[in-house]
């Protein structure tokens, strides 16, 4: 399992200005939230262009994610942001999705999801607000409900059941 | 012989955008909110046509339940294959293209899928939408009864319950025989052709009923 509070957040000066402009991280932070959450923008983890990862990434931080990632990314109550350059195929659990890129896979957004003019989604989102812009193409389906937002637990009783 | 392009449509749309004032689509909805008092789930909805921002803020207040199938374009261009069996070849292209699922709809939304899909193929559309349909279902749609219609599906966003905006690309036509309700039930045999509006612009807007 890779941990991205493990990161170094050595996010560049050029990333930081196209991350504040562009996807306006900050409009989604509530100020009555957990000091954990009120990450500043410039703060927010990252994985760059070139970084290609498989597994699973977890974290209680928000992310930018510019690179390709396979697998399941679990980040809790927090933002994930695919960049225009991301490249996801993977199950995804955070507080607030918003897809500038290419997602494959199941989408789980506590507060919303919102895939934007650039943004290709392919797969089914659980959220109970789900928005697009102009130009952004999604194909599956989205349960509005507000229910299976989380990434389920490990049942003991089944794992017991299973060892019995 | 390529059927003949012509100009035209311009009569029904200025910037290629027509506003329509949907009654059936409105009645469809207040049958919805009236038994949403009788039970606790929202509609489920198959959207057949590509996902549109206006209708997905309609969707988020309304619906329990969307698929966005995004098939109209790729059914459009199915054609009779050319074996004497084609059953498992069309079956399995149009699987390929709506995946099969154990979800069962309200509502299935066909848009302008019927004057684009050629007539021999609507069976086994008809065929593979069953196993997304309760007793219930709905299918809502819009059939072009001129004798032209735009050369590609057209997009329809859901301003409203009782508001639509109808985009086509451009404002070239393709001659083409309209659809009939009655072939409509021939090729839906589990379906009927139970209501129908005709606007302004020569759309028809209808709706199927299970029989």
């Amino acid at each position: 399992m890779f941990d991205i509070n493990e990161m170094k957040k050595n996010v560049s000066d050029k990333f930081n200005k196209v991350s504040e402009s562009k996807f306006e991280p900050e409009s989604v932070i509530q100020k009555d939230e957990p000091k954990k959450r009120a990450t500043p923008s410039t703060q927010l983890a990252s994985i760059g262009p070139s970084i290609h990862f498989k597994g699973e990434l977890t974290g209680e931080e928000g992310l930018i994610i510019d690179g390709q990632v396979e697998g399941t990314i679990d980040l809790k109550g927090n933002q994930l942001i695919i960049g225009d350059n991301g490249k996801i195929k993977a199950d995804v659990f955070a507080q607030t999705i918003i897809v500038n890129g290419t997602l494959t896979g199941e989408l789980h957004g506590k507060e919303r999801v919102h895939i934007s003019k650039t943004g290709k989604v392919q797969g089914n989102i659980f959220s109970p607000r789900v928005s697009l812009d102009d130009g952004a193409k999604f194909k599956g389906s989205i349960d509005m409900s507000e229910t299976q937002h989380e990434k389920p637990q490990p049942n003991l009783q089944d794992n017991q059941l299973k060892r019995a | 012989m390529l059927p003949q392009l012509q100009p035209a449509l311009s009569e029904y749309y200025s910037d290629n955008a027509e506003p329509l004032k949907t009654r059936i689509f409105e009645s469809i909805w207040e049958t919805f909110n009236q038994s949403n008092t009788t039970r606790t789930e929202k509609p489920k909805i198959l959207d057949l046509g590509e996902a549109q921002p206006d209708s997905f803020n309609f969707y988020s207040g309304q619906a329990g339940y969307l698929t966005i199938a995004d098939c109209i374009k790729p059914l459009s261009k199915l054609q009779w294959p050319e074996v004497e069996n084609p059953n498992p070849i069309l079956t399995k292209q149009i699987e390929e293209i709506i995946p099969p699922s154990k979800t069962q709809y309200d509502l299935i939304l066909g848009w302008d899928s019927f004057n684009f899909i050629p007539s021999k193929i609507l069976p086994f559309i008809h065929n593979h939408l069953l196993g997304f349909c309760t007793k219930k279902t709905l299918i809502h749609g819009f059939l072009f009864t001129s004798e032209n219609r735009p050369v590609q599906p057209s997009s329809f966003k859901i301003l409203d319950s009782d508001k639509m905006q109808h985009s086509v690309a451009n404002d070239q036509v393709l001659q083409h025989t309209p659809l009939t309700p009655l072939a409509i039930n021939k090729y839906m045999p589990n379906f009927k052709y139970a209501r129908s509006v005709l606007m302004r612009s020569g759309l028809q807007e209808f709706v199927l009923t299970r029989k």
